[in-house]
């Protein structure tokens, strides 16, 4: 019996012999820094009648705020765990106190990207991103009635608000509309269609910004270019557009940044009609704002804006310099026929 | 004419195919005289007294006498005598399934003694020299009395100590099981589920139709086999000289469950259960021939939603509600879409509101015994189930990813019904046993032949056929999947017809000291599957709206979907001629040696032998057997090399003190089963020749910039004839693309599934070691060790991944290469070839090993009244999960830090750490008509093992969702980012909210600073009390006894008492974080790109470079915005509370 014994024992060290530990995982070798990636954020709050606006990205504050018709001056710096292949960085804008109000009420203006309606801002290490907030808040979220016909959003077939009973129609209801008058009484909803999850009113534009190259030994010369962020300003007739040039205060030649421009989102973006946000690119056109490279050299100008092709002028800025070598962006703001808050006006920002 | 049978027999079993299991008990023991000497020619009589059959045997010259096929159940009344001693009898005997009760008698002379001597009572089941290994047995006394609210007999089956969940046992996988009835194989052997009609959930079986259940963990008696997990035997009742019966109904429903859920009001699913039936069995010749007959039927309806679709327009979403609305909105409205789809294409893709699903069973049992004489006994039994339920659509994308949020019911998603679907399972079986005894019981005989088939296929939900048409995936506004319509991808021309034959024959020879059992145990399998995934095509939108844009009558280039799978048919003759259709046959024999001579000790030992054999010739793919795979030639249309696998074993069964007080018992050897034969079936479809693979990505254009549109009446792509006829014979070339001949669109490749040329069947080295002590006050004390150690464990493997091409920076883990477009091999493309996507080998490993120990006490009172408890530490580890249906979904499953070539050994899946068991049951009768039985079970468990990985696939290695996830100490040891567009949260608050969730899950605080472990984290202890009372009213007419039964099964126990207690806790989120992408600098070569100078050339001479982004991830909040701050939720469905069922049943 005492065999039975020495085979139980020895049955048993075999069994725990056999016993291995979890293999396949070895040590690991973690980061041991944060990232060091950087991209460059500037907003400029371009919405007629909206309140002070605070701007974030990933969360975060960046830069001042700001009132309606006031951008930023100059980039700011955010780290970026960036790209990948979907979300990466959050923009959004809220209110400084209180709400935003109108359509969205007590939420943010969140910048959306992609077509699934939550991607983030896939942000590329050392780029420049201008995110504009613009759109009126008091105009009514479109409504979302169901329309197959709407939902055809190629560039010919816009979308249309008529203001007086919130119903939209497609461009070519539009255009079939018996006058110019009736006409007029439609505001374009861009390419955003009916049945879109946009919500109207407050959005985001973004401009990846790309410098110009300004020619060796400049000594005249800055960058300016315009863009229209007046929401009524519709595309058709011409007379309801938005015209914008520099005037100098004592001599010089005025500077026509733009005649009978369209609304941005008139233009901007892609076709997806799942998104509110749109992305586009401006280029910064070089022009001869000085004589000199001293302060004293540079031209004093004027802003002015028309939405009559300069027959009369809607709005005249306080005079302004564009230094050399500079790179600068002019947005229209406000409403067509606005007044007091919602009055034509123009924001200046300085990107460097 | 006794010699020209035998002959027979033994020349059947010589040439059989054979079967397994045990069917009937047996008896042995020895005869002396009162001085302990052997009395040769002693008669003994054993009558089983419900039906009268009795069986002989004489004492051999050595005085021991064996009697083999003998009833389960008793009681049985033995009868010793031989002239010039005084009769001896022994009553109320009872024998359990496979059991060899050793009854030993000692005959005083006549002179000495005048009276009879009876004795009466039971002998101990485990103080028995008949036990060695471990087991579990569960007679129909047991059946009837203990709690088992869905009549399942896998409630009796999980009291084993060494039980985990879901029919697991030792800590291995519920396929590599055998489950018998009446001998007969009843295993669903292609492995679609652990039982056959599981998938209708169901059991194949009444437990009205059983007369007890066996679970054997370490069989030493060679006749059990074709298992490496558990041999779980029944068999079935049998009638009697008096003709009995039962009718009755059992029910509940959704008011007959808890409503709160850990102290919460929380809504619970309406549902509905009815099971009813009768069984009868009598004489149909008193004492001769009997007969048995039981048929239940069982009906289920459950809600298919649970989450409800939110009103029309509304602007909210609450708790139990999908983001799917009940109107026309256009990004979430499904009414909208079903008009639409019935305007424009006259398709209703049904409902998705106020549909229940179905599940339900026909289960009939007829049995038959025939005592031919003394000497010959015969069982024919014949069952028929026939099953079905309706199942929510996959939530797999088959060779692709599964849509984000799956197509199950949710907070994102609600599917119309049409992407229901209804599994049949069909199942029918007869068995023939004949027992017989030779030369006066000197020899032994025991035949069963039997005969199953399974009839497997699927409709659409509701029983209707399924329509050739595409499913459609639509996302919702939040990225979620909003619905699904059209078939479920894997339901049209599914089918699995099965035939399993088999006869096995055990023949015995009892000599002095040696009982020598030879035979042979055969099935032969034949096999029809047809699984056509996704041949029809699945397109994925991002929204509602993108739908519509490429549907009738709008349908632009504009809005094609976001992704377009298709799996196209690559044989002439379309879905039905891609019939998996082959046969294989596994040949067993065994001799084995049970030894008596040395005092109180009995050992068995012999040798087994099993081959498993393959009939089928397949087509052999000769361009893809061509390549060359890192030296690995593949053996696409060929089966393993036939060789046999050999199981020794042998057991001893000690009685240290000779008197039944102390027992050691154990035993060593192999154990071989079976695979799933699905695995083995996957290579037969997936040969690359019988389809070929389609997988669009480009939005929203191809290459031909036309893209994917939306085609509601797609028909399955089929090759022209030359494709096939080129590629079996002639010179090997590759496969066309059907979508497009001028091979204008993205290429079409192949999943390849093969078998190595060495693989062999599962094989385990098993030991046990037990000793069984009396206790005082009657408890029978047990300590049982069990090791098992796999020599042949499964393993499936990539042959077409290359090696890892560098390492990723962040956390040190190989790192894989991309993947070339158009079957273009790129820089370190992580294929070895760009003309199939993954090659699976079905291979072996001899990692992986389960140990447990057991202590059980056990006390039976009397007959009335049994108490068992016992607690269970088991540990296994294995390198490959061992369940699943596909060789993808294998490979897939296995979490992995090295890669899943190199995934290494790690917890088993199916490992339940702690475990502790009770149960019992007592009976009292009073008042002359009135009984009261009570039972109850208690499963103390650990709870569902789960491995934390990452959503994705930062490792690259063509997996998502396979990555163990390396566990931070600080924020620098790890990149993060928001989830998406809504997401407010600094990245600093999320580092903040991800530690807090470390520090307070038990598992990961532990690990910091290391990689998770495959199925190293574990749910909360879960505690399972069940209750059972009856109560019945009897009374005698006309000398037999009428009872009427009310019983009342309370599952859950404690859940009733306590919300928060019994219930059943799941991972909150096993894949916590989200791959995003690599930060920059990245360099892409390594991805993608060729890079100078990067490193050592590849064997495509391109050069090799490793990336050095590291990864970055989100941590996701929960659904409303609030940090995921807990590792688990409360299961809120029916099985996490209590839930009460009233019967009635009615007794003759």
């Amino acid at each position: 019996m005492k065999s039975l014994y020495k085979i139980s024992v020895l049955l048993l060290a075999l069994g725990l012999l056999s016993c291995e530990e979890n293999d396949g995982i070895p040590e690991a070798v973690p980061s041991t820094s944060l990232p060091t990636n950087t991209a460059n954020f500037l907003m400029i709050n371009a919405v007629p009648g909206g309140p002070s606006l605070d701007f974030y990205v990933n969360g975060v504050k960046t830069g001042a705020s700001l009132t309606s018709a006031q951008g930023q001056q100059g980039y700011s710096a955010v780290t970026i765990t960036t790209p990948g292949a979907i979300a990466n960085t959050s923009i959004r804008a809220k209110a400084t106190t209180g709400s935003i109000g109108g359509v969205l009420g007590s939420r943010d203006a969140i910048y959306r990207a992609g077509n699934t309606n939550v991607n983030n801002l896939v942000a590329s290490p050392n780029a420049r991103y201008t995110f504009i907030v613009l759109d009126s808040i008091t105009r009514p979220a479109p409504v979302r009635t169901f329309s197959l016909n709407a939902l055809n959003v190629l560039a010919a077939d816009q979308t249309y608000l008529v203001r007086a009973t919130g119903q939209q129609i497609t461009r070519d209801q539009w255009l079939a509309l018996a006058s110019d008058a009736d006409r007029n009484k439609a505001a374009s909803l861009g390419t955003v269609p009916a049945g879109s999850t946009d919500l109207g009113g407050v959005r985001f534009l973004l401009l990846t910004d790309t410098y110009p190259t300004f020619a060796g030994g400049n000594t005249t010369q800055s960058a300016i270019r315009f863009v229209n962020a007046v929401p009524n300003a519709y595309s058709l007739p011409t007379n309801t557009r938005i015209s914008v040039r520099l005037k100098p205060t004592s001599t010089g030649s005025n500077i026509t940044l733009a005649t009978n421009a369209e609304y941005i989102m008139s233009t901007a973006g892609g076709h997806n009609p799942t998104v509110g946000s749109r992305a586009t690119t401006v280029a910064f056109p070089l022009r001869t704002t000085a004589t000199g490279v001293l302060e004293s050299e540079q031209i004093e100008y004027v802003i002015e804006v028309s939405t009559d092709a300069f027959t009369t002028i809607a709005y005249t800025s306080s005079p302004v310099k564009f230094a050399v070598g500079k790179i600068y962006t002019i947005v229209a703001t406000g409403l067509a026929g606005g007044t007091g808050a919602n009055a034509l006006s123009a924001a200046v920002v300085q990107h460097n | 004419m006794r010699k020209i049978l035998l002959l027979v027999i033994l020349m059947a079993a010589s040439v059989a195919l054979w079967a397994q299991g045990v069917t009937s008990a047996s008896m042995s023991g020895k005869v002396t005289d009162q001085n302990k000497a052997e009395i040769p020619g002693a008669n003994i009589v054993a009558i089983h007294q419900p039906s009268g059959t009795q069986y002989g045997n004489a004492s051999r010259a050595d005085g021991f006498y064996n009697i083999q096929g003998m009833r389960v159940g008793g009681p049985y009344t033995i009868k010793v005598s031989f002239i010039g001693y005084k009769e001896q009898v022994k009553e109320n005997i009872y024998l359990q399934l496979g059991q060899n009760l050793v009854v030993d008698f000692s005959l005083v002379d006549e002179a000495t003694q005048l009276e009879e001597i009876v004795i009466s009572g039971a002998t101990d089941p485990i103080l028995n020299s008949d036990k060695i290994g471990a087991s579990s047995n569960f007679a129909v006394s047991q059946i009837q009395r203990l709690p088992s609210i869905g009549r399942d007999f896998r409630d009796f089956s999980s009291l084993t100590p060494q039980a985990g969940g879901n029919f697991s046992f030792g800590g291995r996988s519920n396929l590599y099981n055998n489950l018998t009835i009446d001998g007969a194989t009843q295993n669903n052997v292609f492995g679609l589920s652990p039982i056959p009609a599981g998938q209708s959930n169901t059991t194949p079986f009444s437990l009205d139709a059983i007369q007890e259940v066996t679970i054997q963990l370490s069989p030493y008696d060679l006749r059990q086999g074709n298992f490496t997990g558990a041999g779980v035997s029944a068999v079935t009742r049998s009638g009697t000289n008096e003709l009995s019966g039962s009718a009755y109904y059992f029910a509940r429903n959704e008011s007959l469950a808890g409503k709160k859920v850990d102290g919460i009001e929380t809504p619970i699913p309406s549902f509905d259960f009815k099971n009813f039936g009768f069984r009868l069995g009598g004489p149909i010749i008193k004492n001769k021939l009997f007969f048995f007959v039981n048929a239940e039927f069982e009906k289920r309806t459950d809600p298919a939603y649970t989450f409800t679709v939110r009103p029309a327009g509304s602007t909210s979403q609450a708790a139990n509600q999908s983001q799917a609305t009940d109107d026309d909105d256009p990004l979430t409205g499904l009414a909208g879409l079903r008009q639409f789809l019935i305007d424009n294409y006259n398709y209703d893709p049904g409902v998705y509101k106020d549909f229940s699903r179905a599940t339900e069973s026909q289960r009939y049992v007829a049995r038959f015994d025939y005592n031919i004489n003394k000497n010959h006994k015969l069982t024919v039994r014949g069952n028929i189930t026939n099953a079905f339920q309706d199942v929510p659509p996959s939530t797999s994308g088959g060779f692709v990813g599964g849509p984000p949020g799956g197509r199950g019911n949710n907070n994102n998603v609600l599917s119309f019904s049409s992407s229901y679907y209804r599994i049949n399972n069909n199942q029918s079986s007869v068995t023939a046993e004949l027992n017989s005894s030779f030369r006066n019981g000197l020899f032994t005989n025991n035949l069963v032949v039997g005969y199953s088939s399974f009839r497997d296929y699927r409709q659409d939900a509701g029983g209707i056929n399924t329509p050739n048409i595409p499913l459609v995936d639509i996302l919702g506004p939040n990225g979620q999947m909003l619905t699904s319509f059209g078939p479920d991808p894997f339901t049209p021309n599914n089918k699995l017809d099965q035939n399993v034959f088999q006869i096995n024959d055990f023949f015995s020879a009892y000599l002095k000291n040696h009982t020598i059992t030879v035979g042979t145990a055969n099935e032969l399998y034949t096999f029809n599957n047809v699984f056509t995934q996704i041949v029809n095509g699945v397109y994925r939108y991002n929204s509602l709206a993108d739908f519509y844009g490429d549907a009738t009558p709008s349908q632009t280039a504009n809005f094609r979907p976001a992704q377009y799978t298709v799996q196209y048919v690559g044989v002439p003759g379309g879905p039905s001629a891609t019939a998996a259709k082959w046969s294989a046959l596994q040949l067993g024999f065994f001799a084995q040696d049970e030894y008596t001579a040395i005092q109180n000790v009995k050992i068995t030992a012999g040798i087994r032998v099993d081959i498993p054999t393959y009939l089928t010739d397949l087509p052999q793919n000769r361009y893809v057997n061509s390549l060359n795979l890192n030296g690995e030639q593949l053996r696409v249309g060929g089966w393993p090399t036939v060789r046999p696998l050999y199981s020794p074993r042998v057991g001893v069964n000690w009685d240290v003190k000779g008197d039944r007080t102390t027992q050691v018992r154990g035993g060593t050897g192999l154990l071989t089963g079976r695979i799933p034969f699905v695995w083995l079936s996957n290579a037969v479809s997936n040969n690359g020749l019988f389809f070929g693979q389609f997988n669009s990505t480009a939005v929203p254009f191809d290459v031909t910039g036309d893209g994917f549109p939306y085609n509601y009446s797609q028909t399955p792509y089929t090759a022209n004839s030359e494709l096939f006829s080129n590629l079996a014979s002639g010179t090997p070339q590759l496969i066309t693309n059907p979508l497009d001949p001028n091979f204008g669109r993205p290429a079409v490749t192949a999943g390849i599934n093969a078998v190595a040329k060495d693989f062999r069947f599962p094989q385990v080295w098993r030991t046990n070691l037990a000793v069984d002590q009396k206790l005082p006050g009657g408890i029978v004390g047990t300590l049982e060790w069990i090791f098992t150690k796999d020599i042949n464990a499964v393993l499936m493997r990539d042959a077409n991944l290359r090696p890892a091409v560098g390492t990723l920076q962040g956390d040190g883990r190989p790192l894989y290469g991309a993947v070339g477009a158009n079957r273009t091999i790129i820089a370190n493309d992580r294929r070895l070839s760009g003309d199939i996507t993954q090659a699976l080998v079905l291979d072996n490993t001899d990692k992986g090993y389960q140990w447990s120990v057991t202590a059980q006490f056990a006390k039976t009172f009397n007959e009335n009244f049994q108490l068992t408890a016992a607690y269970t530490y088991t540990d296994s580890r294995e390198v490959n999960p061992q369940s699943g249906s596909t060789a993808g979904g294998i490979f897939s499953s296995q979490a992995n830090v090295l890669g899943p070539n190199n995934s290494g050994q790690s917890f088993a899946a199916t490992l339940v750490p702690h475990r502790i068991v009770a149960y019992g049951t007592y009976r009292k009768e009073y008042l002359r008509h009135f009984a009261t039985t009570v039972g109850f079970t208690y499963i103390g468990n650990s709870g569902n093992n789960f491995s934390y990985t990452y959503n994705g696939d930062p490792n690259s290695d063509g997996t998502n969702g396979n990555d163990l996830i390396y566990i931070p100490r600080t924020r620098e040891e790890i990149l993060l980012t928001t989830t998406n567009a809504n997401d407010n949260r600094s990245l600093d608050e999320i580092w903040n909210q991800l530690d807090s969730y470390i520090e307070q899950d038990p598992y990961l605080s532990k690990r910091r600073g290391k990689f998770a472990e495959r199925n190293g984290a574990y749910a909360p202890w879960v505690n399972r009390l069940n209750l059972s009372l009856l109560q019945d009213f009897y009374m005698d007419v006309k000398g037999k006894r009428q009872t009427i039964q009310l019983s009342l099964n309370l599952e859950n126990a404690l859940n009733l008492f306590d919300s928060g207690a019994g219930l059943i806790k799941n991972a909150a989120r096993p894949q916590l974080l989200n791959f995003v992408g690599y930060e920059q600098p990245h360099t892409a070569g390594s991805l993608g790109q060729p890079v100078a100078n990067a490193g050592p050339a590849s064997t495509l001479g391109l050069p090799w470079a490793a990336t050095t982004g590291r990864p970055i991830y989100t941590f996701n909040t929960n659904a409303d915005g609030t940090a995921l701050s807990n590792s688990f939720i409360n299961n809120t469905g029916v099985a996490g509370r209590w839930q009460l069922q009233f019967g009635v049943r009615y007794i003759f």
